[in-house]
């Protein structure tokens, strides 16, 4: 019960945070980038808090136990994407002044029905990545409180929907700002007491690299055993690193910000914060491997290790700290996924007024609740890591050739986009389907980035003839990295307010 | 007889809107779109050009980095090639990402700073459109 009372104060304290950043939600520009007004410092904290989503702060340490130690590279990619966030993408998304991937789309390639499509891409990958958040709170609100899984699934639907359709992306920042605050404090805290409490003799155990199972103490990924942990562990690499990039809830972050550089500096901001909660991870996998060697459910590795090590009122405290952290990583991805699926099938697919976008929620969010509903058994990070590799092989190199090569095409952009989205979900659905055995095949179909990357960027650029580029696509790709009064991207918030921390711009 | 399309103001906005991608841009900004012969191109593709080459060069940096934590924590034994998993990817990480912020950085400042040099003379600098910087012969200027 305290679980629940403590998932509950999260719950409440989302809410008040969500209603004091309200303050109207008007506009679409208002609903969906917060008008531009965010503050950098507010911006990181908000991607950070809706990036380490419950795949981190369960399914990590989930993995570890169950896999190896190797699992802490999905950390590894998820953070070395805001690298080339930072270098190839911040920036120039920002200069573009379009809201989501879909209108950046548009406005480089000049072709309405291009972004159609992209909307749908945003549909499939937002989808892919709801799933495991609400089998998170799912299994977590059934860990803790006994209320069975189907129920806890829509309550928590109906929880999330409510608060973004009332607020949009500003009281999402807010809140979700908090909510990293929340995880780091509600992880690392019980981590470091859990540390202390588990004494010596675990501490070594845990730490234990020459253990019974060499294959499980070795620091590569592999998949089931397939024997080809090097492939395993570069395929992972690359769909986390490529996909991080091309995440439309964490490009849509960048708009919300005053401009190019603080967009940079922005995805700077992340790596820091990234770093410093993929610490914490590792004590739960660690300890886990010890105290719950061998759970029924490997998702729920980190709420189950603190009961473990400390019985009694201690462990039934950190326990509902840890159910709170959980809930709160639900809760933050969760919302800025579906405010990228709503603003992808009202914004994109519909043309939509504020209306529909807020039906959009309400849509997007029914449709995650079912489709889990059936995905209870699914691991956590095998969900994320396909919306992870459809991201990947569709807007990451949509994006990377978009903002730095003028010859691409919107024809050999419809091209790219229908390979890499057809072969990297393809390569999913057949890897659940025909259940190969463990092999080189089996990981190239469960972890396709590595081929469906390379593929999606050749067919884009193969696609693209010379003779068919515009005579405006060079000055459509200068305006992306000229600092100054030529770019709209820098001129700051749309309303005219205190917050502008560029100093790019031409108001000097 | 001769017969005449009727279509409502709206749709009209649209289909021009459709066959006029160059004023997105600014149509998304809430701003005019801006004339191309109000910017040196020259030092714009300039910038453009370095801009690319040091994104490329921070990719490949990624890609070395990646691939030498990986050698490392496949070949180091025991405790320490968890360490290299566990703790060394970070630091390498965000060396890399605000380098390169750095540079990049330097690269719009300097471009501004060589904009600004050839636009001190211009009469009408607050507006933006400086007679002396037509370096895109286009006719359709303003």
């Amino acid at each position: 019960m305290l679980g629940l009372a403590s998932i509950m104060l999260v719950l409440v304290a989302s809410v008040v945070i969500g209603v004091w950043g309200v303050r109207a939600a008007r506009s679409t520009p208002d609903f969906l980038v917060a008008s531009r007004s965010i503050v950098p410092g507010w911006n990181a904290l908000a991607i950070a808090g809706e990036y380490v989503s419950a795949a981190s702060v369960l399914g990590l340490a989930g993995l570890l136990v169950k896999n190896g130690v190797g699992a802490m590279w999905y950390a590894v990619g998820f953070t070395a994407g805001y690298v080339l966030v930072a270098a190839l993408v911040a920036g120039p998304m920002r200069r573009s002044g379009a809201y989501t991937v879909p209108d950046f789309a548009e406005y480089r390639l000049g072709s309405p029905r291009i972004r159609r499509m992209c909307g749908l891409v945003v549909l499939v990958i937002m989808l892919l990545y709801l799933l495991p958040q609400f089998k998170a709170a799912g299994v977590v609100l059934e860990l803790v409180s006994g209320i069975p899984y189907w129920i806890g699934v829509i309550g928590a639907g109906l929880v999330v929907s409510s608060t973004i359709a009332v607020g949009g992306m500003r009281s999402a920042t807010y809140v979700q700002a908090f909510h990293y605050l929340v995880k780091l404090a509600f992880i690392a805290g019980p981590a470091i007491v859990l540390i202390a409490l588990a004494g010596s003799d675990r501490r070594e155990a845990a730490l234990a690299a020459h253990g019974p199972d060499p294959d499980w103490a070795r620091p590569l990924l592999d998949l089931d055993g397939s024997g080809h942990s090097v492939l395993a562990t570069v395929s992972v690499l690359t769909a986390t690193t490529l996909g991080a990039m091309g995440l439309p809830h964490v490009v849509m972050r960048f708009h919300t910000v005053a401009g190019a550089r603080a967009a940079r500096r922005v995805a700077v901001s992340v790596i820091v914060l990234l770093s410093l909660f993929y610490l914490f991870p590792i004590v739960y996998g660690l300890l886990g491997r010890i105290a719950v060697p061998n759970p029924a459910e490997t998702d729920v590795v980190p709420v189950l290790v603190p009961g473990a090590i400390a019985p009694g009122t201690v462990g039934a405290v950190l326990t509902a700290l840890v159910a709170a952290g959980a809930f709160a990583a639900f809760l933050s991805t969760s919302s800025g996924l579906l405010l990228a699926l709503a603003g992808g099938l009202s914004h994109d697919l519909f043309g939509g007024s504020l209306s529909k976008l807020r039906m959009g929620v309400v849509v997007g969010t029914a449709l995650a609740v079912v489709l889990s509903l059936p995905a209870a058994d699914v691991d956590i990070n095998v969900l994320v890591g396909w919306a992870f590799a459809v991201a990947a092989s569709t807007f990451c190199p949509l994006l990377t050739l978009g903002i730095w090569w003028r010859g691409l095409t919107a024809t050999g952009a419809t091209a790219g986009l229908l390979v890499g989205a057809a072969s990297s979900t393809g390569a999913a659905l057949a890897s659940v389907i025909l259940d190969l055995p463990p092999g080189t095949w089996s990981i190239l179909l469960a972890q396709p980035a590595l081929w469906t990357v390379p593929l999606a960027f050749a067919t884009m650029a193969a696609a693209s003839r010379p003779g068919s580029v515009p005579d405006w696509a060079g000055e459509a790709v200068l305006r992306l990295h000229v600092p100054g009064r030529y770019s709209t991207g820098d001129t700051g918030p749309i309303r005219t307010g205190p917050n502008r921390l560029d100093g790019s711009g031409p108001l000097r | 007889m001769q017969r005449v399309r009727v279509t409502s103001p709206q749709t009209r906005l649209a289909q021009r809107r459709g066959a006029d991608a160059m004023g997105r841009l600014s149509h998304l900004a809430g701003r005019p779109p801006m004339p191309s012969t109000a910017i040196d191109l020259e030092a714009a593709e300039r910038a453009l050009r370095r801009q690319r080459r040091l994104a490329v060069r921070t990719a490949l940096a990624l890609l070395a980095a990646l691939a030498t934590l990986l050698t490392a924590a496949a070949l180091v034994p025991g405790r320490l090639g968890w360490a290299v998993l566990f703790f060394a990817p970070y630091p390498v990480l965000l060396a890399l990402a605000a380098l390169h912020v750095r540079r990049a950085e330097r690269v719009e400042d300097d471009h501004a700073s060589e904009a600004h040099a050839s636009e001190a003379p211009a009469a009408d600098a607050a507006t933006g459109r400086a007679s002396d910087l037509r370096a895109d012969p286009a006719p359709d200027g303003p």
